[in-house]
């Protein structure tokens, strides 16, 4: 009797083994979503390749990461091939997070810093008011046109006297708004930074800002398991990691903070402006 | 007695007669010796300012030192600390800061012998690439496999246009230029400077330096840990034979820091260090000293005008004090041949000492001449009965400064030697030249004997001598508190003057880094001993940085090898040297500058998105120049003839870079004596031994963390040396010398006093003024707060020696009155007190000293004078009062 419990035990262990060994070789690919960053995904691709090295290392399971910076081809990935978590872009989560279960895990820290802001810069004199804008204003931020328009305006863009524009140029954009060519560029923080250091920075003034807002939210895609809490602490514990000095000075961080609380009440589903 | 008075008696008749046969001869004589001595002097009398020579190399800590000196060198550093705000910028603009000074300071060598702040690879020979992280080696190798194809391409060709190319291809590929982020900025550098000489050289302008300065990549600063402040070190050529011994260099770094200060207006910076205190130390000593000498000449002179009715007396003294002055000037030269930083105040000390006889004798001669006596009898009496005393006071006085013949202290010895010689030589001045001059000066004028200034209301006092006994006792006990309060403070930087900068930075370095400027040294035999030493110092509390050469070998070595080992493989694939090239075309060079604009624009946007915005400004810059090249070019095809030189420059450069490369990849392990010169002198010395700094976590100017940490040091290694170990040693040692010449000067003046008297009654009576004097002066310091300290310590000699002078003048005349008249109606108070008087008012302009050392040995020397002066005028009287009649005979 004993013996025929034994081997039961035996072909239990036997095939939950296997299982188990399978369950921590899931994969735990991730994405990269920011849309309007200059540059092409190949060129990005190291620094992806570099943090899936380093959160494989940790979690001991096969990573791999995608980047885009065109909103059209990361929507199609979303939809096609589903990633386990990623990193995406504020305005991203804001208007996406309900149609690809975005459950925000953590936030990067661009910079060092833990909110961006965004402002509206204008030609310098030309008006302080931007309902007397008309034409076009252009900004890396600018491809999820309702988040922008909600964030800086607090109207919807088709309710706005101009037209929101996004670029993967947020320099020439800024060069264009001085020359008077287009309306106005908007710049998030770190670009408002090596703004000020320009020529261009005395003939352009900011006649609107957003505030301070959430930086790119790490999300995590579906349902949560136990995965994601390893990977949060993964994440968050990076700033005390010196294995991760390197991957953080690449990326421009000096790490991962916990998930900022305000995201969920930025959702755009029913494409109207949160009150 | 009677041999010894008839000896004494018999000495001064033969100094009377010389003197009054022979006054402008005795005059004549004494003034050729002085100029004789004088031009001696001026010609043969060295200064030696050496601080390491003043205490005997016999000593085992200081032969330890000077073996260390000779061993490894002069090692006392100036530093100069820059501020940078502890951001990037500051930091930067440090850097550049120190850049400028330095190449002001190198301009002379013959005054800065070396200056430190910065390590570049090109310093570090060939090693230099085994210096950087394992991840800098593997971006590096990284860039260097990213770039081999492309230098490969371009060895092959060996152009401008194709140098342009190749890079703007090379940027146009990645995220960030070949090997991150941390090469962007020599990377932009080195293309904002190739550039702008192309721009430049389409318009026409040569510039021969080279494009790529391979010192500015990868230099390290040296940076406090905290990186508040950059510290250059600077070693100055130091003139032993100069008071001021870093005078020159000091006065070339302050002038070079002023100039750089006024190129960088927003950067801060402070010097310090040993040697700059030291010469700070020196300097405001020495415009102490001028203020105090003047205020103590106008003071004394015009005390001397009026106590001795007109200015022929007093400028008779001072003609005599000069002579004595020529005469020790010239004993020095012949016995010592120079003089050091303690027996460099001998003068200082005649001054004050030797002026006194001169009072004494003038005082009692004009005494004479005012009861009636003429001229040569005042003289004579003057000579005859005060002359006794005022020799007996020189001989006690010279035994303050010979008491100290013996210490080990030679600084002193010296200054005991010469400057006890020069008060005997006073006495025989004051004792030939004074009266004779006293004989010769104003005798064709008719003279109004002068009326007397005296002490007579004293009298009153001394005729109730038991009161005023009860009252002295009673003051005295009243004060025995505060002699108990009265302390010993080894406070060097106590002792300089506030606001000074060099303290001001001395304190912050000690503060607010881990530098200090103080380094105890230690040495080993072997590598393994130096290691093992390290790691025991590193233990200890008191210990705040140990530096060893190790410290300048790379770490790592073996892993940067094998990194290195594939790029110096690509590397060594390439031809020796890149092809020569053709004329510069003006169309292959316009593709060329518009491939590397698109691929400049296009890392541009990826800055401005990042934030960088320097970075970004900076290409805008490069941006302008392309743009200016392209118009030119554009414009006048021709002017790419222009460009030919510039290839030529750069391909020559470009392959040397290549060459270096090749070098430093391939380079062997770095061992202590791979480094360069400058450092490996620093830490392995002429016999192969190496050293061991070890750098004070506690602040060493407090003397007892000094000794703890001394202390520490020497559980660890007994033969510890360096400038801590000397500068506590030393302090001990004077300390004690101090303590041993007082008690060896009480000794000598008791048993001259006894040999001169045959009674313990005068000996205790003479000493009594000067006992009485130094308890009330240390009561008066415990209630005033002055300290003991290493700077008014010697007052203690002095004011024996000078104490000891009042009561015996006091019992000579009291002896002389055989017990009949008054005391106070004699000049010999009148006398006591002016000299007294001169020595309170000479230290006195001390106490305005911003050194606060000088000032605390003028509070000592005023308290001293005054509380003897009072003793000395108040108890003596009363009790040679009370003891009646046994006190004269």
């Amino acid at each position: 009797m004993r013996v025929r419990r034994l081997i039961a035990l035996f072909a239990f262990l036997a095939s939950v083994f296997p299982l188990a060994a399978t369950a921590s070789a899931q994969p735990l690919n991730f994405v990269v979503i920011q849309p309007g960053q200059p540059g092409s995904p190949q060129e990005a691709q190291p620094v992806m390749d570099a943090i899936a090295a380093y959160v494989s290392e940790k979690i001991d399971a096969p990573v791999e990461g995608v980047y885009f910076n065109e909103l059209p081809a990361a929507l199609e990935f979303l939809q096609n091939t589903p990633p386990q978590w990623g990193i995406v872009s504020f305005p991203v989560f804001a208007v996406h997070a309900g149609e690809f279960a975005m459950t925000p895990i953590a936030s990067s820290r661009p910079g060092g810093e833990q909110k961006d802001r965004w402002r509206l810069l204008v030609p310098h004199r030309q008006t302080t008011d931007w309902r007397n804008l008309s034409g076009t204003i252009q900004g890396t931020v600018l491809y999820e046109p309702a988040a922008a328009a909600c964030l800086l305006f607090g109207e919807m863009p088709q309710e706005l006297p101009f037209a929101l524009e996004g670029t993967r140029a947020p320099l020439q954009a800024v060069r264009a708004a001085a020359r008077g060519q287009v309306a106005g560029v908007v710049v998030d923080r770190l670009q408002h930074e090596a703004f000020q250091a320009l020529p261009a920075a005395g003939e352009l003034s900011e006649i609107a800002d957003t505030g301070e807002i959430p930086t790119s939210p790490v999300v995590w895609f579906a349902a949560m398991d136990e995965r994601t809490g390893r990977l949060q602490e993964v994440l968050q514990a990076m700033g005390d990691d010196p294995d991760a000095a390197d991957l953080l000075r690449l990326l421009q961080t000096d790490g991962f903070g916990a998930a900022a609380p305000e995201l969920a009440r930025w959702r755009f589903d029913d494409a109207r402006c949160p009150r | 007695m009677n041999l010894l008075h008839s000896i004494k008696e018999s000495l001064f008749l033969a100094i009377w007669r010389l003197v009054s046969g022979y006054a402008p001869l005795v005059i004549a004589v004494g003034g050729v010796i002085a100029a004789v001595c004088a031009a001696a002097a001026w010609l043969y009398l060295g200064m030696d300012t050496d601080h390491d020579r003043l205490v005997s190399p016999e000593i085992p800590y200081q032969a330890r030192f000077l073996e260390l000196l000779e061993n490894f060198g002069d090692q006392e550093f100036l530093f100069i600390v820059i501020h940078t705000g502890g951001t990037e910028e500051g930091k930067t603009l440090a850097a550049r800061y120190a850049d400028r000074l330095a190449e002001r300071l190198q301009r002379h060598p013959d005054l800065i012998e070396a200056v430190y702040y910065r390590l570049s690879p090109v310093d570090l020979g060939t090693g230099a690439l085994l210096y950087a992280s394992p991840e800098e080696a593997r971006a590096l190798a990284a860039a260097v496999g990213l770039s081999a194809p492309a230098l490969s391409r371009w060895y092959g060709d060996g152009s401008l246009a194709g140098l342009l190319e190749e890079t703007g291809a090379l940027l146009g590929v990645g995220a960030a230029p070949p090997g991150g982020a941390e090469f962007l900025a020599p990377v932009l550098g080195a293309l904002e400077e190739l550039l702008g000489r192309v721009e430049g050289a389409l318009a026409g302008k040569v510039v021969d330096t080279p494009v790529f300065d391979l010192t500015a990549i990868g230099t390290q600063y040296f940076f406090t840990p905290n990186e508040r402040f950059l510290i250059m070190r600077v070693l100055p050529d130091k003139d032993f034979g100069e008071l001021d011994i870093i005078a020159a260099p000091l006065a070339l770094i302050r002038g070079a820091m002023a100039e750089t200060g006024a190129e960088f207006p927003g950067v801060e910076a402070g010097l310090t260090g040993r040697p700059v205190l030291q010469a700070d130390e020196m300097r405001t000593t020495e415009r102490d000293m001028t203020l105090a000498s003047v205020l103590a000449i106008l003071a004394v002179g015009t005390l001397f005008t009026v106590m001795m009715h007109g200015w022929r007396r007093p400028a008779a003294i001072v003609v005599s004090l000069l002579m004595a002055m020529a005469w020790t000037f010239g004993f020095a030269t012949a016995a010592v041949g120079s003089l050091n930083l303690l027996s460099v105040v001998f003068a200082l000390v005649l001054i004050g000492i030797g002026v006194d006889f001169g009072v004494h004798i003038v005082s009692r001669f004009l005494e004479a001449h005012r009861s009636g006596e003429e001229r040569p009898e005042a003289v004579r009496t003057a000579l005859l009965r005060t002359g006794p005393g005022v020799l007996l006071g020189g001989v006690t006085s010279s035994c303050a400064f010979f008491s100290v013949l013996g210490s080990d202290f030679l600084g002193l010895a010296e200054l005991g030697l010469i400057g006890g010689i020069g008060i005997l030589l006073c006495l025989l001045a004051m004792l030939t030249v004074l009266p004779a001059l006293l004989l010769t000066t104003g005798r064709r004028q008719t003279e109004v004997p002068p009326t007397a200034i005296s002490f007579s209301f004293l009298e009153h006092l001394a005729c109730r001598p038991k009161m005023v006994l009860l009252i002295v006792a009673s003051v005295t006990l009243a004060g025995l508190p505060g002699l108990m309060n009265v302390g010993f403070s080894y406070d060097l930087l106590e002792l300089q003057a506030r606001g000074l900068e060099s303290v001001e930075y001395e304190r912050l370095l000690i503060e607010q880094t881990d530098e200090s400027t103080w380094l105890a040294a230690f040495t080993a035999d072997s590598l393994e001993e130096m290691t093992a030493l390290r790691e025991l110092l590193q233990t200890l509390e008191t210990v705040g940085r140990v530096e060893t050469i190790l410290d300048y070998l790379p770490r790592e070595q073996e892993i940067k090898r094998a990194i290195y080992a594939e790029p110096a493989r690509a590397l060594a694939a390439l031809p020796p040297s890149p092809a020569v090239p053709a004329a510069p075309h003006a169309p292959r060079v316009l593709r060329a500058l518009e491939t590397l604009e698109e691929a400049l624009m296009g890392m541009q946007e990826k800055l401005f998105a990042a934030g960088a915005g320097e970075e970004v400004v900076r290409i805008e810059r490069i941006l302008g120049h392309i743009d200016a090249s392209v118009q030119m070019l554009a414009e006048g095809p021709d002017r790419a003839q222009h460009l030919d030189s510039l290839q030529g420059q750069l391909r020559q450069q470009m392959g040397g870079l290549v060459d270096r490369l090749r070098v430093w990849l391939r380079a062997d392990e770095v061992t202590p004596w791979d480094l360069p010169p400058a450092l490996r002198d620093l830490f392995i010395g002429r016999d192969g031994r190496f050293q061991l700094t070890a750098t004070p976590s506690v602040d060493v100017w407090s003397f007892n963390l000094l000794e703890r940490f001394v202390l520490d040091l020497r559980r660890v290694d007994p033969t510890v040396s360096g400038p801590p170990v000397v500068v506590y040693e030393s302090a001990r040692l004077m300390h004690q010398t101090f303590i041993s010449a007082a008690a060896l000067t009480i000794l000598f003046v008791s048993l001259i006093l006894y040999v001169f008297s045959r009674s313990l009654l005068y000996v205790g009576l003479t000493l009594l003024p000067l006992g009485v004097g130094i308890v009330w002066m240390l009561a008066l310091m415990g209630f005033l707060g002055v300290e003991f300290n290493l700077a008014n310590f010697f007052a203690i000699p002095i004011l024996i020696a000078i104490g000891v002078d009042g009561g015996v003048h006091f019992l000579a005349r009291w002896r002389e009155q055989q017990g009949r008249g008054s005391l106070f109606s004699t000049s010999t108070p009148t006398a006591v007190a002016l000299s007294f008087a001169t020595t309170t008012i000479g230290f006195g302009g001390l106490l305005l000293a911003h050194h606060r050392g000088l000032a605390s040995l003028g509070a000592l020397m005023v308290l001293g004078s005054l509380s003897c002066l009072a003793a000395c005028q108040l108890v003596l009287p009363a009790v040679l009062r009370a003891l009646g009649n046994r006190t004269w005979r």
